[in-house]
């Protein structure tokens, strides 16, 4: 019951807990930060599992504490 | 480089006691594995090195700090036995000094690793810190195989940011995991406020303010720090308190604004151009920064107890505390998009001129100029590859862009420098000067690969071809590097191969070169490859010479038990062989095969010869074919060099006769010939064959190319024994003033050069002829009735081999294991932790069972007996 996958990244969804500013933008590229009600949404395509385990491993050298890990539903 | 990995950070901070974990530790030391996990910044390392410098620990600690570049097992291993030695932990005669681990995983190296770990004397901490960075799984699986195995003095301590793929839950059941969680590495109130209070402000804080910086930081070791650091200087401390807890924005962005926008402006500029690196000099900072005041702001950040933290015990060398690091640059990529590239270039020119390969690499391929990066990869790839490291050349060549790598002959060649890759068929270049390169790092891996393979023929084709191109290429200092490698390569294989007087003047311009030039450790392996190759030739003097400067190197940078060293103990072990010494003979023969390991490699095996050699001398002749027995089968299949193998063949051949089952000569002489014409040496073994055969003239003829020097040399071509063998021979045939002529030339070259054993080792025959033509050689009169008394009392020790009076207790054994270091018995007493009268007792004990007097006569009698 494999269903295939669509092409192309899939868009995650990664919050952490805390407002982030710009300083920490560079640390996610190609992401949007949406910082509010104390946590940080970040967003953007991810192309593969090693792109996405890239992006939490960033979140913990930074010391942020990771709340969710979701993928959107593509649109 | 290693220094740093092998201690801990010094505290950037002030310390805060922390009893409660201490206590927590010290629980966990007691068991085979203490788990601290946490996340970043929650104070880990800290932690563990304060405990580690406080006197809590149930033994020495070894600390080990990982990192991304330590996921190959023969790197991991190699750091983890440097820590373990640096510990204090290893005596000198543990297993695991010469332990030494192989490329790739190996399960026997993990079991003698395990095995030497259980039989340390005290436990010993092994602190694993940055655990989370290790993810090879062949490195996982030795640390799981190493729990498995629980070698009891081990206690293992692992810091890590997430749990290790390691069968802990079985371990927790066993009651034989500890654990320190990020909820015990939280700071209570009380931590806070000891945290807080070198901070002059501390005394405007209430316990409320510190109770609410408590709660919005959770106790987080670093975003605590970075408090502190926002803190000072701020007029009103409650007020910041109180806008910090009030702030919804993350604590590590909020405090690194708070704490950046708080510092002078040169010092806010210096933190965000020196943070490229991970170790900082003064010298590096200012060409970084392009200032000259690096040290002093250095010296500034350290007094201020800010970010950075001195590394090791070297001074002037410190490095940013990772989080700060990490923060610090995400801060210069947002202010300066463009500027990181340019300091990483900048440090990679910095680290390439003070001769730095491997971060000079990681800092060109950071700034991501791939050419400079290239560049640099291939200038230090011959001596890596030739050092066996050509994983790291593969490993920085699949760094850079394919495109480049593809459109270059010479990094095609090295990304397939792994020496089971095949070698990639490159376009020719038009290039003539680039032709060379290219042919000379393709003769260059050539030699390694031969080397690996133990194709000693093909090294030295190899290696010659690689020199010859080497001149013609130019030369660097790294360059030099490549070259006396490939000498001091090229120079073994052809002594092994037989060719002494080729492998010479390699060995000596190996020497001169490396001299210059290189690291002690080629001068360490060409000047014991000089000490045995005159041993081989029976020249005594050079032996000790050469030997011993190789010894008295090798001790002063603590490489005693290297393999390198092998070849110096060896020759000075022929050296008092030669001389009838055999207790030194077989002190220094033993150190040779500790160093040299066993198995299918040349030193081994002429290991085995001097010990058969050795153990007939003693009369002990099944001992002498066990050990040539035990060599060839070591050989499992491996054909060694010509030369080495026709003396493996000489050496049973000769001990087969004197068990009375002999060989034919003849047909060990078809066979010898099958594989090149008969050197020097061999000729002599054979004739002494002849002889005991009963063939004089076989023996005369076979002898003759030997004397007049027609022959070459080859091994053990020692020419009184030529002489002595030639005069037994014309003895038989009745030429009695050749005889009597020839007796006076041996006895005269083993007087002069002092080889009592050439006549020894002749045994009863050369006896009588000492006996019956005592009236012809006057000159040496004294010297032969010293041989003949020497030969007779040689015949009865044969029977009289030393014996164990009575078997050594545990405790005995414990203190015998010390007597061969150089440890008073007031230091073997407090290493053991039990009076000085005790040893004593012991060691007196110890005499009485060996029959001996001594300390150095019983360590040569328990190594003889195997006790050691």
């Amino acid at each position: 019951m494999m269903r295939n996958r669509p092409p192309g990244p899939t868009v995650y969804q990664i919050v952490v807990r805390g407002e982030l500013s710009q300083r920490f933008r560079p640390a996610f590229e190609g992401m949007a930060l949406v910082a509010g009600d104390g946590r940080t949404v970040i967003t953007g395509p991810v192309v593969d599992q090693a792109h996405l385990h890239g992006l939490l491993d960033r979140v913990g050298d930074l010391g942020l504490e990771l709340v969710s890990v979701n993928p959107t539903t593509a649109a | 480089m290693l220094a740093s990995k092998l201690t801990p950070l010094r505290a950037a901070f002030r310390q805060v006691t922390r009893p409660r974990l201490f206590d927590l530790l010290d629980a966990g030391a007691r068991q085979p594995l203490t788990l601290v996990s946490g996340p970043a910044g929650a104070g880990k390392t800290t932690l563990l090195a304060s405990w580690s410098a406080s006197r809590q620990p149930p033994g020495p600690v070894a600390w080990l700090s990982l990192d991304a570049g330590d996921n190959d097992a023969a790197r991991f291993w190699t750091y983890v036995l440097a820590a373990l030695r640096r510990s204090g932990a290893v005596p000198r005669d543990s297993a695991l000094r010469a332990l030494d681990p192989p490329p790739g995983p190996d399960q026997a190296f993990l079991s003698h690793l395990v095995g030497g770990l259980a039989e340390l004397p005290t436990p010993v901490v092994l602190v694993l810190d940055d655990l989370h960075d290790i993810t090879d799984p062949t490195v996982l699986e030795g640390l799981e195989f190493l729990l498995r195995h629980g070698p009891a003095p081990l206690r293992l301590v692992l810091s890590t940011r997430v749990d290790p793929p390691l069968p802990l839950q079985r371990l927790r059941v066993g009651g034989r995991l500890a654990q320190v969680r990020a909820a015990d590495l939280a700071f209570t109130v009380a931590e806070v406020a000891e945290l807080l209070a070198e901070c002059e402000l501390q005394q405007q804080l209430s316990e409320d303010d510190l109770a609410t910086l408590q709660a919005r930081t959770e106790g987080w070791a670093a975003g605590l720090r970075l408090a502190a650091l926002s803190l000072e200087g701020q007029p009103d401390p409650h007020q910041f308190v109180t806008q910090f807890a009030g702030e919804d924005r993350s604590i590590a962005d909020y405090l690194t604004g708070e704490v950046l926008e708080r510092q002078p402006k040169e010092l806010r500029d210096f933190l965000l151009l020196t943070c490229v690196v991970d170790e900082l000099s003064g010298d590096l900072a200012d060409a970084l920064t392009g200032g000259d005041d690096g040290q002093s702001m250095l010296d500034r950040l350290e007094r201020a107890n800010a970010f950075v933290a001195p590394v090791g015990s070297r001074r002037g060398s410190y490095r940013y505390h990772r989080l700060f690091a990490e923060l610090l640059r995400y801060e210069l990529r947002r202010e300066a998009p463009g500027q990181a590239a340019r300091l990483h270039r900048r440090a990679a020119g910095w680290y390439a001129e003070r001769g730095l390969g491997d971060s000079a690499v990681q800092q060109a391929l950071l700034a991501k100029d791939w050419r400079y990066a290239a560049d640099l990869i291939a200038r230090d790839a011959p001596s890596r590859i030739l050092r066996g490291d050509a994983a790291t050349v593969h490993d920085q060549v699949g760094q850079l862009p394919d495109e480049l790598v593809q459109a270059d002959p010479q990094l095609a060649l090295l990304a397939a420098a792994e020496p089971h890759t095949a070698e990639p068929d490159t376009a020719e270049s038009p290039d003539e000067a680039r032709q060379d390169r290219l042919a000379l790092l393709r003769a260059t891996l050539g030699t390694a690969r031969a080397w690996q393979a133990g194709d000693l023929a093909e090294v030295m084709v190899a290696g010659e071809a690689a020199l010859a191109l080497r001149s013609r290429v130019g030369t660097g200092s790294v360059d030099d590097d490549a070259r006396a490698i490939t000498l001091a390569n090229v120079g073994e294989a052809a002594m092994w191969a037989g060719h002494l007087d080729d492998a010479e003047p390699r060995l000596r311009e190996g020497l001169a070169v490396a001299g210059r030039a290189g690291p002690a450790e080629l001068e360490l392996a060409c000047l014991s490859q000089l000490g045995l190759l005159h041993a081989l030739r029976g020249e005594r003097e050079d032996a000790l010479r050469w030997g011993g400067s190789a010894e008295a190197l090798a001790a002063e940078h603590g490489w005693s038990s290297s393999t390198q060293a092998a070849g110096g103990y060896l020759a000075q072990a022929w050296a008092h062989y030669h001389a009838d010494d055999l207790g030194e003979a077989s002190g220094y023969l033993d150190r040779a095969a500790s160093a040299s390991g066993t198995g299918r490699q040349p030193m081994a095996l002429a290991v085995a010869i001097l010990r058969a050699r050795l153990r007939r001398a003693r009369g002990d002749l099944t001992g002498a074919l066990d050990a040539v027995a035990i060599a060839r089968r070591g050989l499992a299949g491996w054909r060694p060099p010509t030369a080495l193998w026709r003396w493996l063949l000489l050496t049973e051949a000769e001990l087969h006769g004197s068990v009375g089952q002999p060989q034919s000569s003849r047909a060990l002489h078809e066979t010898l010939d099958g594989s090149g014409p008969l050197l020097g040496g061999e000729a002599v073994s054979l004739a002494r064959l002849c002889l005991a055969e009963g063939d004089a003239a076989g023996a005369a003829e076979t002898i003759a190319p030997c004397l007049d020097g027609a022959a070459p040399g080859g091994f053990l071509m020692v020419p009184a024994e030529a002489w002595l063998t030639d005069a037994l021979a014309h003895d038989a045939l009745a030429d009695h003033d050749r005889a009597a002529a020839s007796l006076e030339r041996a006895l005269d070259l083993a007087e002069q050069g002092g080889h009592r054993r050439s006549f020894l080792d002749a045994g009863a025959p050369a006896r009588s002829l000492l006996t019956r033509y005592r009236q012809r050689v006057p000159a040496f009169w004294s010297y032969l009735d010293e041989l003949v008394q020497a030969s007779a009392e040689s015949a009865r020790v044969t029977v009289a081999a030393p014996k164990l009076i009575e078997r050594l207790t545990e405790r005995e054994q414990t203190v015998l294991r010390y007597l061969p270091s150089l440890m008073t018995y007031e230091e073997i007493a407090a290493d053991l932790v039990v009076s000085l009268n005790t040893v004593k007792t012991h060691a007196h004990g110890i005499f009485r069972k060996l029959g001996v007097t001594g300390r150095r006569q019983a360590v040569r009698t328990a190594r003889e007996l195997h006790l050691l």
